[in-house]
């Protein structure tokens, strides 16, 4: 090999190492929560943008502030939905059963909330 | 010397691109399911789906369906025998297990008084709770597991007020079903997360965080699960304040009455099915006893008490 050659290879290296890092940022970026209606995917939302989404003809307020999301008012008679706090993880999902709601962020966690 | 290194590039490039988990989000057992498969394929994914739905039916007591299931048994296995498929036969007789193993703690024959206590939660209005435990005391001889005649696919009831309810167990039974289809399909990565209460883990180390059950807002504990099945109990869903007592969901099947030994429990094995039984029997049990059961069957738990402290069998691996 040439020094030319080990120069282009140093190029190189450093290129891939520059892509991986951005796929890694760009991946941090972009979350988003996926909110199931039973078995039907009926709205996909960015965290990255704080809003409040009125869904289910308005039986359901979500929530998105600084990149969690949470349910802020149900009309289910439990509420429980509403006592699980804000996520920004797939390791934990927040659930309304009376109205066949889930709202699972994007993503791979290796931390997982069972309760 | 370029080309390869060309080549190289392109190799390692398109080693970058990272591909897509088949995932999916169901409804099932009146809970959400999330499957997630890191090494699995579309074609397990919809496999995986399809399990679910089964083990839905069957254990559906509130409808009819095309195919025998709870909801018939208790309508027409009084009046004569009926037969069951092969899956739900396996379904009845795992029930029986965790029944015997639980020592009665585990009762599917409970439908009766179970039915009738979901629909008094539902639907409280402020009555007399204590009352209505003393009528449900009253449906003792309904509930009889004697009273279930199991005989070579044919199920017949001796007892018209007897009522089935897989409830507490069916979820558990079909993810562990999931597990076995997964090992038998050479799948060894996925997370599958039955409503946050019944949870398989594939072969990469998992951090568990338990739900605070007096205060949902925080967890109480971490531990690490790797290749296992995880299933919750806790007496903060679905429940009623009397006289500053909670009324919650889970029923002791031999007492009938509700049970206040812990405020949460988590069990950790290999079966599902055995995990989501345990959780639900143990609850019914106090310490001595429930630890007798883990040591017997070898499974593992948390027990969140219900004066507030903490406790754990020795194979808990806290983070």
């Amino acid at each position: 090999m040439k020094k030319r050659d080990f120069i282009l290879l140093g190029f190189i290296c450093l290129f891939i190492g520059l892509i991986i890092c951005l796929t890694r940022i760009n991946n941090q970026k972009e979350r988003y929560a996926y909110v199931y209606h039973y078995d039907d995917l009926i709205m996909k939302i960015d965290l990255n943008v704080d809003k409040k989404y009125s869904i289910l003809d308005g039986e359901v307020v979500l929530l998105v502030s600084k990149g969690k999301i949470g349910v802020l008012e149900s009309d289910c008679k439990d509420h429980l939905c509403e006592d699980m706090g804000m996520t920004n993880t797939s390791g934990h999902p927040i659930i309304c059963v009376p109205n066949g709601l889930s709202i699972i962020v994007s993503g791979e966690s290796r931390d997982v909330i069972v309760g | 010397m370029k080309k390869a290194l060309l080549v190289f590039l392109i190799f390692i490039l398109g080693s970058c691109q990272k591909k897509e988990a088949p995932k999916a989000t169901i409804f099932a057992f009146n809970t959400s399911i999330s499957i997630t498969l890191y090494d699995g394929t579309k074609d397990d994914l919809y496999e995986v789906k399809e399990i679910f739905y089964r083990y839905n039916r069957l254990a559906d007591y509130q409808n009819e369906r095309l195919e025998v299931n709870v909801w018939y048994l208790n309508n027409w296995a009084y009046e004569r025998e009926v037969e069951v498929n092969e899956e739900f036969w396996d379904l009845l007789l795992a029930a029986k297990d965790y029944y015997e193993i639980t020592e009665g703690y585990f009762n599917p024959c409970i439908g009766q008084v179970s039915f009738q206590w979901k629909n008094i939660l539902s639907n409280y209005q402020g009555e007399n709770m204590t009352f209505e435990e003393e009528k449900l005391a009253l449906k003792q001889n309904a509930i009889l597991f004697e009273n279930l005649v199991l005989d070579d696919y044919r199920v017949r009831y001796l007892k018209e007020d007897l009522k089935l309810d897989l409830g507490a167990v069916a979820k558990g039974y079909a993810l562990g079903k999931v597990v076995k289809y997964l090992a038998l399909n050479g799948v060894e990565k996925y997370m599958i997360n039955a409503g946050t209460s019944s949870i398989a883990v594939g072969q990469e180390t998992y951090n568990i965080h338990i739900l605070d059950p007096l205060d949902q807002s925080k967890t109480f504990m971490t531990f690490k699960v790797n290749n296992n099945c995880v299933s919750t109990s806790a007496d903060y869903q679905n429940y009623v304040l009397y006289n500053n007592e909670k009324f919650h969901h889970i029923l002791n099947s031999k007492t009938l009455t509700v049970p206040h030994f812990y405020h949460s429990l988590t069990v950790i094995g290999e079966d599902a099915g055995m995990a989501d039984a345990l959780s639900t029997a143990l609850f019914s049990m106090e310490y001595d006893e429930a630890i007798d059961i883990l040591e017997k069957t070898g499974y593992e738990a948390v027990f969140y008490m219900y004066d507030g402290t903490i406790k754990m069998t020795d194979g808990v691996v806290v983070k």
